[in-house]
């Protein structure tokens, strides 16, 4: 097997291809190992140290390093692990529960099917053309509770909270966005460790928290990792790295010694309503 | 644990509002320093935080400086910084309290006053503008006449041009003056600042920025940028900074010589400096020197060799730690700080994507949420976000920082 590799515009990405088909159709996103529950081979390569991203089509593998980790190491066990995942014949995606549910599953019986519809068009209308200079796509998956539940793909993940706004500008009735990829099975939150964190933060620090407006949402457990999205009053707050480094990573390292890393999902940019608006101050 | 964990904490002075707590954090986790945050509003999380957030009075320094004492005496300090502007003094205050490295508070003091600093500067034998204090008191009218046009008029402590502005004649002068007066009425400024304008020559030029740290009065210029962006006025507002500067060797050379001299006439001795300044036929001319590093999100548009970031120099430094390396990562590197093309509320950003796939661009971080209000300067104090690049050249830096932005939209609505 011969894998070649691109640079990318973007010096902290690069494109893997493996020369033979990644995924038959469509693309997928895997913006932190937290979301890579449904990949083995997204999985396979959040292992490596330094991966932060990875991206599927059909033909190609980009992957996306974090600042202090370089190519020049990063790129051999990348490939060993491309190579050793389709040299084992793993599937890149599996079939999972959720990849299987249906609109049907995903919608309130007694939704409003123009509501619906209008979800659909203004994802047509406004939505597609946004992403248009860019790779990525927002699928409708359903509606339920009042929120509009989208699969985002590609570079329509870092755009969930502007969907948002202006889904919610036009339809009122619609009080947020779920993105699909938060309805995937998470194992490591049914774990005794993945349990006590978020008793944790339900019990303890959320109540706090609260007082801010603000709500931290476990994401996933996995390995030595936390993965949390601060909400609210917390998102794009100019405290909201003192709130997690100095309170919540100490908690939680305190509550399970065996968590080494709590990573900030967080799209601070979209915070609506941050509790201390960052300003110029130097 | 490293020498500089055990020697105790390292405390970082913050407003709640700050750019810049984040990448301090980070650049303490990668050193491995046990480290505390001060800052102006309590932290949500206090009691959950093991001491490691602390509420500080930064209004009242003699109270702030007894808050830090106190915490002094449960957690030891190993060293103090004042991150932001507005933190500055209180940290060398509270650092020479507690016998931790610092500069002379007064010559702290002198940075954090536009009137003070051109007072210090004045006999130091450097370029200096005329200029002259105004009370709001004053009638404007009356003072308009005086005044040797073009002016440009400043707050003597807003940072980042808030509430600059350039006349050319009489009647601008009056009317930059109401508009200052207005904003000063908006902020928090204190005793002299909170009453009083600095008005002093145009220095018409090139403008560039030097990041510096000083050791023992010895300075090591970490960054030299060019601003390629005209800054002429009426209003200054910050846009391209692009390292290293196109300027020639010799004039680099005496740019740094210049601010050495300004340093020492101040009597800064420690810690991180920027300085801006303006050149033109007739000289090297000082702006303004600050003790603390650049403001925003800019200092992401340094990175050092080994992964190593300005915040992680200035941490070093505070702890005497070994030094790392100052040699820059890249070839050339820059920030656009995103002008705001006018004011109202911020509905749509669009093109992000297309923007980050330009070549050489790093990061493109909106900062203002959606829905937010636009506020230009003068009277602005938020950046709209900030565009990074590296290249192999100055100019392929400059020229991806203009693409990148090209390929934003904003949507505006101006009620």
């Amino acid at each position: 097997m011969f894998i070649q590799t691109e640079l990318t515009p973007n010096p902290a990405q690069m494109k893997f291809l493996p020369g033979q088909t990644v995924l038959p159709s469509g693309t997928a996103h895997f913006p932190h190992a937290g979301a890579s529950e449904r990949s083995p081979l997204a999985q396979r390569l959040f292992a490596v140290e330094g991966v932060t991203g990875v991206f599927l089509d059909r033909d190609s593998i980009v992957v996306s390093k974090s600042d202090d980790s370089d190519w020049l190491t990063l790129k051999t066990f990348t490939l060993a692990a491309i190579m050793n995942h389709f040299t084992a014949g793993e599937a890149v995606i599996l079939d999972d529960k959720a990849a299987a549910l249906s609109e049907e599953d995903l919608t309130d019986p007694d939704a409003d099917p123009e509501t619906i519809a209008n979800i659909k068009d203004l994802l047509v209308s406004h939505v597609a053309p946004a992403l248009a200079d860019g790779d990525g796509e927002a699928i409708y998956r359903g509606f339920k509770n009042g929120m509009a539940i989208l699969e985002l793909l590609g570079s329509a993940g870092n755009l969930r909270l502007n969907i948002e706004q202006m889904l919610r500008h036009y339809l009122p009735e619609i009080e947020g966005v779920v993105d699909f990829a938060d309805m995937m099975p998470k194992p490591g939150l049914e774990t005794e460790e993945g349990k006590a964190i978020r008793r944790l933060l339900d019990e303890h620090i959320n109540p706090q928290v609260a007082g801010h407006g603000g709500h931290i949402a476990l994401v996933d457990v996995v390995g030595d990792t936390v993965y949390v999205r601060l909400e609210g009053g917390c998102q794009g707050c100019g405290m909201a790295d003192v709130t997690l480094k100095q309170g919540v990573a100490n908690e939680i390292r305190d509550l399970v010694p065996s968590i080494a890393h709590v990573l900030d999902v967080t799209d601070h940019a979209g915070g609506a309503n941050p509790y201390y608006q960052q300003g110029k101050g130097g | 644990m490293t020498d500089a964990a055990a020697r105790g904490r390292l405390l970082l002075l913050v407003p709640a509002t700050s750019y810049r707590i984040g990448d301090f954090l980070k650049a303490a986790e990668r050193l491995d320093v046990d480290v505390a945050v001060g800052s102006d509003q309590p932290g949500v999380l206090e009691k959950f935080s093991h001491g490691r957030t602390v509420t500080v009075d930064f209004k009242t320094v003699a109270r702030g400086v007894e808050q830090i004492a106190s915490y002094n005496d449960r957690y030891p300090l190993a060293a103090i910084i004042g991150i932001d502007q507005e933190t500055t003094l209180l940290a060398a205050r509270a650092s020479a309290l507690l016998g931790l490295r610092h500069n002379a508070p007064a010559s702290v003091e002198a940075t954090g006053n536009k009137y003070r600093f051109r007072i210090r500067m004045a006999n130091s034998g450097l370029p200096a503008p005329w200029f002259t204090l105004l009370s709001l008191a004053d009638d404007p009218a009356s003072q308009a006449g005086r005044m040797p046009y073009p002016v440009v008029m400043k707050p003597l402590a807003l940072s980042a041009s808030r509430g600059v502005i350039r006349a050319d004649n009489p009647q601008q002068f009056v009317a930059a003056f109401a508009r200052i007066r207005a904003i000063l009425e908006m902020t928090d400024s204190r005793g002299e600042a909170a009453d009083h304008i600095l008005a002093e020559d145009y220095i018409p030029g090139r403008e560039v920025a030097l990041e510096g740290l000083l050791e023992n009065g010895d300075l090591r210029v970490l960054a030299l940028f060019d601003k390629p962006d005209p800054l002429d006025g009426p209003y200054f507002e910050e846009s391209l900074y692009i390292t290293p500067s196109r300027l020639t060797a010799p004039l680099q050379a005496d740019i740094a010589m210049t601010v050495g001299q300004a340093v020492a006439t101040l009597g800064l001795r420690e810690g991180p400096i920027h300085a801006e300044l303006r050149i033109n036929d007739k000289g090297i001319w000082l702006i303004e020197v600050a003790a603390r590093s650049i403001g925003g999100l800019c200092s992401r548009a340094l990175e050092f060799g080994a992964g190593e970031r300005l915040e992680d120099l200035i941490i070093r430094h505070a702890l005497g730690l070994s030094a790392g390396t100052d040699s820059a990562e890249h070839p050339a590197s820059g920030v656009m700080m995103i002008p705001i093309p006018a004011a109202g509320a911020l509905r749509l950003v669009s093109g992000l994507e297309a923007a980050r796939t330009v070549p050489g661009i790093q990061d493109v971080t909106i900062s203002i949420p959606l829905g937010d209000v636009l506020v230009p300067v003068p009277e602005g104090n938020r950046y709209l976000g900030f565009i990074f690049a590296v290249g192999a050249t100055p100019m392929a830096v400059e020229v991806a920082l203009r693409q990148a932005h090209g390929k934003l939209q904003f949507q505006i609505d101006a009620d």
